[in-house]
């Protein structure tokens, strides 16, 4: 199934874009955050965290297929 | 209430009133940063009547900070940042007390600051820098009020609020050099800095009165073209806050060094970064000069020094040492170190070493 990522700050000059339809195999934090990773493997080595429904996404939160946010520190001051 | 008392419209609301005026005058903030966010947000604390507010900040003035760091001038370029908001301060708003440091925060100074004040305001641009305030403000338990920008986005929170969580509860993985591009290679709008700053500056003061709505556990993210915004809450880490507690964090910071740590001079690969024109010379035999902007620098390095002492990089005031240092700590170079003293300080020490 497809759920909508939106990336945010530097990624979306890094990846190239600001939103993804990403096929994941299943609404589980392992499973969406394998796939990104697979789909963009520049993330592996990246800071950043996942959130949807304005609640960072632990090992066991349960998802939906709202956006998926992908939020990576910011620095500038 | 006094006609002329300058804070009458601010005592006039009730989250405020006259108490909460004469806490502000008694509360001391520590703000790191003099920069797009630290101007806009020390001019405006002053303003409401913070009695205590103290800069830290180890940068000169240039001319492409005019744009957004308001408090300076033209005439002000190439004087320290902090001495000029210094002035400024003290010139527009007689009640704050200014107090300032121009240096380089670093785990030599970090506790001291951090302990002797009531909130901490990270107004940096550098990652590294962000990690080790949110550690020494874990460690002595103060709130710390976080604002960070990328282009026309922005990020606020409040760290180690009444047990809230930290930095590293939000971000357990700390960024790369080079991951998160600076704000020289990704350019900022005065108008998203200030904007931002007079958010954090908000939160400083809702933290000092207690008022409701703090930003504690609630990462607040701004986009200022298109207006999307988020409230993105975190919880604790246990884990993160127990590696800092535990003292485990400080081997990350340990990277700058002061004279009085160094133990024997000969035990380091002495660099100095200057170019050959600045003074004074150290003509010691043991100092390679390796100005930091030479060309493959990295590699001139290697070839110069040996691999079982650790590098020591030294420059006029610290600011070059730390980037270099820096530099080889991602490069995955061996061990070094950034010696903070003034060029002053290391002449006289080397001096009386080598006699």
């Amino acid at each position: 199934m497809k759920v909508e990522v939106r990336f945010f700050g530097q990624l979306i000059d890094k990846l190239g874009l600001a939103v993804y339809q990403l096929e994941v195999s299943a609404l589980k934090f392992e499973a969406v955050r394998d796939a990104l990773e697979q789909t963009f493997p520049a993330l592996k080595s990246m800071s950043y965290q996942l959130a949807q429904n304005n609640s960072i996404i632990e090992g066991e939160t349960a998802l939906d297929q709202s956006v998926i946010d992908v939020f990576p520190p910011f620095s500038g001051g | 209430m006094k006609k002329n008392n300058r804070y009458l419209r601010q005592q006039t609301l009730e989250q405020i009133g006259v108490e909460g005026q004469k806490q502000l005058l008694e509360s001391r903030v520590l703000v790191i940063g003099a920069g797009g966010l630290g101007c806009p947000l020390l001019q405006i604390l002053a303003s409401t009547g913070v009695g205590y507010l103290t800069v830290v900040d180890f940068d000169r003035v240039a001319t492409h900070n005019l744009a957004r760091q308001m408090l300076f001038r033209n005439q002000d370029v190439g004087r320290y940042k902090t001495e000029v908001v210094a002035e400024y301060l003290k010139a527009y708003f007689p009640d704050c007390k200014v107090a300032y440091h121009t240096a380089l925060f670093h785990e030599n100074n970090a506790a001291e600051l951090i302990r002797t004040h009531d909130v901490v305001v990270d107004a940096t641009d550098d990652i590294n820098t962000r990690y080790l305030i949110n550690d020494y403000c874990v460690l002595h338990n103060k709130p710390l009020v976080f604002a960070a920008l990328y282009k026309f986005e922005g990020q606020l929170t409040v760290f180690n609020y009444k047990g809230g969580p930290s930095l590293r509860c939000l971000y357990p993985k700390k960024p790369q050099y080079q991951e998160i591009p600076t704000c020289e290679q990704s350019g900022m709008l005065a108008t998203v800095s200030s904007s931002l700053a007079q958010f954090q500056a908000t939160e400083v003061i809702k933290v000092l009165l207690g008022l409701p709505g703090v930003l504690s556990g609630t990462l607040w993210y701004y986009d200022f073209l298109n207006h999307s915004q988020r409230s993105i809450e975190f919880k604790v880490n246990a884990a993160q806050l127990e590696y800092v507690k535990n003292k485990k964090a400080e081997t990350e910071h340990k990277i700058h060094i002061s004279i009085e740590e160094l133990g024997s001079y000969e035990g380091y690969n002495w660099i100095d970064l200057r170019s050959k024109e600045e003074t004074p010379l150290l003509p010691f035999e043991f100092i390679f000069q390796l100005p930091v902007s030479s060309e493959n620098f990295l590699d001139k390095l290697q070839d110069q020094c040996e691999s079982a002492k650790p590098i020591l990089f030294f420059c006029q005031s610290g600011s070059r040492a730390k980037k270099a240092q820096e530099l080889c700590l991602n490069s995955g170079l061996q061990n070094s170190f950034a010696l903070l003293n003034s060029i002053e300080d290391i002449s006289t020490y080397l001096s009386t070493q080598c006699q």
